[in-house]
């Protein structure tokens, strides 16, 4: 299999995103050397439009190749214009050559699709929350590990070979950690860095540890039936080889409760979590909210379709509770089920009396992935219409996820850059202190809490509508009791905004472009909720590509 | 017991002894030398599975290469000896050799129930094959040129973050920009 | 013009917008003020007028032709899942319409009022019109889930407007209460409507056209499908059972019954006008309003169920109610009974019956409310009824009006209270009789009770002299009167000879007019005349100059524990509290201190004693340290290895 011409176009987002990273870092050249706070600030805006810019037009360019919201017709005339936008199409998600990932690494159909354009839209509201910030030392590698990253993320939504999915996961990662300790100066940021990047490198070990026997397996496989090929890494050739030499055998299994260990950690699902509530704390909060939302959508979508591609044969019921006879263990969608269950109890009961909001909003989001991993065992279904229900619940969660946490972290992180405190009582009287932002808060929280008709409540109905077809109700229950008591923790936030009288009245300043995001959040967050179909119709595409 | 079988028992316990006494020691150097005991245990398993050249690879980058640089960081910052704090987690270090013990059972007890792992015999003519530089070169530069490429941005974004970690602070003003 | 329906939550919506975000920022505080209230008021007045054409309107088509839907978009189309953002009209929801924009227009009315001078007067309107319109969407949702925007929605704001004045210490707590309690109810709805969806395909109520496609209704095809069994491991239960029961759950929160009617007394932390509005006449009736659109799906088992918890709660409450000492608690346990009456009604199957006590209680509810607001306001913020007294001559206009509502709600002849509450006792006697016996003493506590209050509030001598009282102002007594005059004639809607309200619903509820029983009639009235008189005689005449500030009650004397009992609500809060709060701030007392040291500080300091051994701090894994992660998710790993091993 050879890397063919036509293969270009198919992976233009990421060229783009590899170029625009090096042209943030080259840009700093042309800059004056910062002294003044001043320079400094300009330095810093430089580099932050020109990211935001480029992410901008790599956003725009992946929707029209994605033909979601235009569709160029066959019969259009032809001249340089449409010329453009076929070219592109042909490499996006509908055209036949999206069927084959390119080289069996990399594919580029729907799936991917969906996960760079939330990925990139996220890394976009990202650089515009920080560009009225104050400057940041060397804002050129800033931003460049910040699209380094969101490149590494594209990679893992697409990514379908194991050798891949880890150089994916490193290259999201290896940025990340610079990111999250990138303040060397406060201890938090320095502490949380070196311990995102102590657990990633273990993570990694186990990831690594659970791909080898994976292939393993699978290398075996291929010998006893006597062919030789070198792409014994990619997931569609495991899957013929488990399925070829029938009963899948405990070594395969092992391999992938490694597999779902080592991107657990990336997802935040108990007990891989340790990690999250520190670094979330200490990490400057856009790239908290970075990390919360990108890389925890591109790791779902990969542990998507690692699991459905590689290892369809090792579903199951969705009830672990007592293995009482023994074949109750039935693959993944067990162990996603009990993952779900530990998730979702612990992340929302350790949220309740936490007392810094960026700490509490850690534990939330893990209480989220517990709620997402709902979708992923509705997989366990027998009928394949419920089994397409849980993705399209799952990636409906992961959109509507992605825009409420960055709006939520987008208005801690105005508030921490007046009062430089992340605690929830900074947060007392936001209302009297500046009404909008207090609203826009309000939105984001009560989609957290799934209040209708916000995005969050559509998401967490409709995921547990899916489990609950596919026989998870216990697990629906445990889910309908842990959104009861997430209110109280989401309540408290509000009480401080409203109830709670601040110590002083001095207005917050909203800066014009971290309004702007938190405007263009918030403003997703409601029409998501209003018209779930703008998204639902794209999402359906999925579930062909699902159903393989 | 067949040569290759003592072979390999005998680089096993090489390797395991390394590994261990690379935790255990508290000198940096003593540890840093048990690595590279660990790193040609590892090589040495690689020319038993009829892999030359990665026996090569592992033998000039690991031991060779990486670990001189170890050697030098820790000879250059005089950080010999870790700081002896006492252990605040004792209870934990029981719990993790329990916790390894677990595995080590559950390791055994899955390879019974398994049964045999023994992979049927490959002929050694396509065993070297595979291994051969030239078959690795090609699979890297066709099957596998996406990761290889994204290799060299891994090591792109890699050394941005080592030269941001690196540089010194200019000013106190710095302190906590974005945050 | 029926297709317009939908204007009528929208222009609520258009007065929050302009409230929310122009209003705020024009002219001073005087102007702001004025103009809040001006643009909250013609917004619902305008609805009210909608929803009045729309009525007339509906009345002129043909009976069976009754039913009208209309979609604005389809909400979601996910598979089999298909939900139109769709409103109905049908002569339940038209009614029900009427009552939340015309008491609403008239409680905004009211407001301006008085909340005149309140510092934040624009947030307070803007509220306001938002609970108006999530209210009409919960009454006018042609679907499940579209009504759960509304039931949510309401809950949004009433946990707002009760936080209102965060000033006061209560408000905050009890709006955090309101809310969580009422989430319980939700959740069991969320449920319902999965099962729903799962038995019938549909959310949707009535059988309608959607994009040109023929979609089912779960309501109208209820009949067969709630028959049948399902097995629950252990035990068989028909489908309709179990739906029913998850939505009476949802019901027993938002209406208040037990065993979650804890929160509605603390709600009145909140201005009066929204204790009157939303936790009288409109918010707390959507319990009774959800079990009469949906009564297909209620089987007998259920409705057993149902009329025991309502008959239970309006004796309950009315115990309660007799044993207060704040103005507003009185009416809030009597809302509480009151709610109880419907849901009974509802049990033993005389939907109409329900509704009539609803619009009739929504009617005289919101003019006690009312009155009692002008009470406080004419005594400068007092509610202990025992600082009062004697304002009777103070305040006329208010005296009279209150005499009226409390006549009305003791159910005196010829008042709306009597033909709706008679209607409900009338079918108990047929019914079951000890339902019969319970409703019966209830309404004889009721009469007693609102003698007492009469008696502690207008009779008598001024017990306290810290305040001048005087009478409201215009803007506030003129809805009283409207209201009163409201309260005397409603009892039209469905009188024993016209039985109107029965006609008007027939195409919904398919019910027929109830006989209406003469001798229980004058025995229940003579009932009610007595007991509130002995009320008043006991409170005005004989123990007068017992009741003294911060006295016992008279009749605590004799009474003693029973009497705090009743007081305390048969302690229902003290049990949550003793059994359920505890435990659940022990469990996550015990997350917080195993995953997480940052917890403790704030698990010592708010919640305070949970655990003895979590402010040791044993933190164990969550400890800041890698390797205690490393630890946890290693043993993560054992265990799930293990579980596999095991379960192989």
């Amino acid at each position: 299999m050879q890397f063919a011409l036509t293969d270009v176009p198919r992976i233009l987002p990421e060229i783009l995103l590899l170029v625009l990273a090096l042209l943030v870092l080259g840009s700093d050249v042309f800059e004056r050397w910062a002294n003044t706070d001043a320079a400094r600030t300009e330095q810093h805006r430089a580099s932050a439009s020109l990211a935001a810019l480029g992410l901008g037009m790599i956003l725009i360019i992946a929707l029209i190749q994605s033909g979601y919201v235009y569709r160029l017709p066959d019969d259009a005339p032809i001249n340089f214009l449409t010329n453009i936008v076929r070219n592109l199409q042909n490499g996006g998600p509908a055209s036949e050559l999206a069927t084959t990932p390119i080289l069996g690494a990399f594919a580029t159909d729907d799936l991917t699709m969906i996960g760079r354009l939330v990925v990139i839209a996220a890394a976009f509201l990202t650089v515009l929350l920080t560009y009225d910030a104050r400057p940041t030392a060397n804002p050129g590698e800033f931003y460049t590990l910040i699209i380094g990253s969101t490149l590494g993320m594209c990679l893992m939504a697409g990514s379908s070979e194991l050798i891949m999915t880890f150089l994916a996961i490193e290259l999201t990662s290896i940025p990340l950690y610079v990111l999250a300790g990138y303040f060397r100066n406060d201890r938090q940021s320095t502490e949380a860095g070196m311990k995102y990047f102590l657990f990633g490198a273990m993570s990694s070990g186990i990831l690594l540890y659970g791909m080898s026997l994976t292939y393993g397996y699978a290398a075996t496989a291929a010998v006893t039936q006597g062919s030789t090929g070198n792409n014994l890494t990619q997931f569609e050739r495991i899957r013929e080889l488990v399925a070829q030499a029938g009963e899948p055998t405990v070594l395969l299994t092992l391999g992938m409760l490694f597999l779902i260990a080592g991107i657990g950690y990336k997802v935040t699902v108990v007990p891989f979590h340790g990690w999250s509530p520190d670094v979330y704390q200490g990490a400057p909060t856009p790239i908290t909210a970075f990390i919360a939302t990108a890389s925890k959508v591109a790791s779902f979508i990969l542990l998507f379709r690692l699991l459905t591609t590689t290892f369809p044969v090792l579903t199951g019921a969705a009830d672990v509770i007592i293995p009482v006879e023994a074949s109750t263990f039935t693959g993944w969608t067990s162990l996603l089920a009990l993952l779900a269950f530990l998730t979702l109890i612990v992340g929302n009961l350790a949220a309740l009396p936490q007392t810094n909001a960026k700490r509490l909003l850690a534990y939330s989001s893990i209480a989220h992935a517990g709620f997402l991993l709902m979708g992923l065992v509705a997989w366990s279904a027998s009928l394949a219409m419920d089994r397409e229900a849980g993705i399209a619940s799952l990636l409906y969660y992961l959109v509507a996820y992605t825009v409420m946490n960055l709006g939520v972290f987008g208005v801690l992180y105005v508030v921490d850059q007046h009062t430089r405190s992340d605690e929830i009582s900074v947060l007392n009287g936001l209302a009297r202190r500046n009404l909008g932002l207090a609203v826009l808060f309000t939105i984001f929280v009560f989609s957290l809490a799934g209040i209708p008709p916000l995005s969050g409540f559509f998401a967490k109905f409709y995921v547990f509508m899916a489990a609950w077809q596919a026989g998870a109700e216990w697990l629906v229950i445990v889910g309908l009791i842990t959104t009861i008591i997430s209110l109280y923790y989401y309540l408290r936030l509000l009480r401080a905004v409203f109830i709670v009288p601040p110590d002083t009245d001095a207005p917050i300043p909203t800066p014009r472009w971290m309004a702007t995001s938190l405007v263009l959040s918030a403003l997703l967050v409601i029409v998501l909720g209003l018209f779930p179909n703008i998204i639902l119709t794209i999402i359906d595409n999925v579930q062909a590509v699902a159903g393989r | 017991m067949t040569f290759e079988l003592m072979m390999f028992l005998i680089t096993a316990v090489v390797a395991l002894t390394g590994g261990i006494g690379m935790v255990m020691f508290k000198n940096t150097v003593h540890s840093a030398l048990f690595l590279l005991l660990n790193f040609f245990a590892i090589s040495v398993l690689f020319l038993l599975l009829q892999s030359p050249f990665l026996f090569a690879i592992q033998l000039t980058v690991y031991a060779g290469a990486i670990m001189v640089l170890f050697l030098f960081v820790v000879m250059l910052l005089g950080a010999e000896r870790i700081e002896d704090t006492t252990d605040k987690l004792a209870g934990q270090r029981w719990l993790a050799l329990v916790l390894a013990l677990i595995l080590l059972i559950q390791s055994v007890a899955i390879n019974l129930i398994t049964g045999s792992n023994e992979p049927p015999m490959q002929e050694l003519e396509t065993l070297a094959l595979l291994s051969d530089p030239a078959t690795l070169g090609a699979e890297l530069f066709t099957t596998y040129l996406l990761p290889f490429q994204i290799t060299g941005i891994i090591l792109l974004v890699g050394i941005v973050g080592v030269v941001v970690l690196n540089q010194r602070v200019r000013t106190a003003q710095d302190k906590g920009q974005i945050n | 013009m029926l297709e317009l329906i939908w204007l009528i939550p929208l222009l609520p919506f258009v007065g929050f917008l302009l409230n929310a975000l122009l209003v705020g920022r024009i002219g001073d505080a005087h102007t702001q003020e004025r103009s809040a209230g001006y643009v909250a008021v013609a917004a619902v007045a305008a609805a009210f007028v909608l929803a009045l054409v729309a009525f007339v309107q509906l009345g002129n088509l043909p009976e069976e032709e009754r039913l009208v839907n209309v979609n604005l978009w389809t909400w979601i189309n996910a598979g089999d899942l298909v939900v139109p953002f769709g409103l109905m009209f049908d002569p339940l929801t038209g009614v029900m319409t009427l009552l939340v924009t015309g008491v609403g227009t008239l409680i905004h009315i009211y407001s301006i009022g008085y909340m005149h001078g309140d510092s934040r007067v624009v947030r307070y309107f803007a509220y306001l019109n938002l609970f108006i319109t999530m209210m009409l969407f919960l009454v006018m949702a042609n679907n499940m889930l579209l009504l759960f925007l509304g039931w949510e929605g309401v809950g949004l704001c009433s946990f707002l407007l009760i936080g209102y004045w965060f000033e006061r210490k209560s408000a905050s707590s009890a709006a955090v209460k309101a809310f969580v309690v009422n989430r319980i109810g939700d959740a069991a709805i969320l449920l319902a409507m999965m099962t729903i969806f799962l038995q019938f395909g549909t959310l949707n109520f009535f059988d309608m056209i959607l994009d040109g496609a023929e979609v089912i209704g779960f309501v109208e095809n209820a009949g067969a499908v709630a028959q049948q069994i399902v097995s629950v491991p252990g035990q068989d239960f028909r489908i309709g059972t179990i739906i029913s029961f998850l939505l009476l759950i949802g019901v027993t929160g938002k209406s208040a019954q037990i065993p979650l009617f804890v929160w509605l007394p603390d709600a009145m932390a909140g201005p009066t006008p929204v204790s009157a509005l939303i936790h009288a006449a409109t918010m707390v009736t959507a319990g009774v309003y959800l079990i009469a659109r949906t009564h297909p799906i209620f089987t007998d088992t259920t409705l057993g169920l149902v009329t025991w918890i309502g008959a239970l709660t309006a004796l309950v409450a009315a115990t309660a109610a007799v044993a207060q000492w704040d103005i507003k608690r009185v009416l809030a346990y009597s809302t509480v009974s009151q709610l109880g009456y419907m849901v009974a009604a509802a049990g033993m199957g005389i939907y109409v019956a329900a509704i009539f006590h609803l619009l009739t209680h929504g009617i005289f509810k919101a003019l006690l409310f009312l009155g009692s607001g002008s009470v406080i306001h004419g005594t400068h913020d007092t509610q202990d009824m025992r600082k009062m007294g004697g304002l009777r001559t103070a305040m006329p206009y208010t005296f009279v009006t209150y005499l009226i509502g409390a006549a009305a709600l003791a159910g005196v002849f010829p008042l709306a209270g009597f033909w709706s509450k008679d209607e409900i006792v009338g079918h108990a006697l047929t019914h079951t009789i000890p339902i019969f016996i319970i409703l019966f003493l209830s309404s004889l506590l009721t009469a007693f009770y609102m003698g007492r209050q009469l008696a502690l509030v207008f009779w008598g001598e001024q017990r306290d002299h810290s305040y001048h009282a005087h009478e409201s102002g215009a803007v506030m007594w003129v809805p009283l009167v409207i209201l009163a005059a409201l309260t005397v004639v409603a009892g039209g809607l469905n009188l024993p000879g016209s039985h109107w309200l029965t006609d008007w619903l027939f195409p919904v509820m398919e019910e027929e007019a109830a006989e209406f029983k003469i001798v229980l009639g004058v025995v229940a009235t003579l009932a009610a005349i007595g007991a509130g008189f002995g009320g008043w005689y006991l409170y005005a005449v004989r123990w007068a100059k017992r009741i003294k500030v911060d006295a016992k009650d008279p009749l605590y004397r004799g009474m003693g524990d029973i009497w705090d009992t009743m007081a305390e609500a048969w302690f229902f809060d003290t049990v949550y509290n003793k059994t359920i709060v505890p435990g659940y701030r022990s469990v996550a007392g015990f997350f917080a201190q195993v995953f997480d040291p940052e917890g403790i500080d704030g698990l010592v300091n708010g919640v305070g004693r949970a655990f003895g051994w979590a402010s040791n701090g044993v933190r164990f894994f969550q400890n800041g340290y890698v390797r205690s992660y490393a630890l946890a998710f290693f043993l993560g790993v054992v265990v799930i290895v293990g579980y596999l091993i095991v379960a192989l």
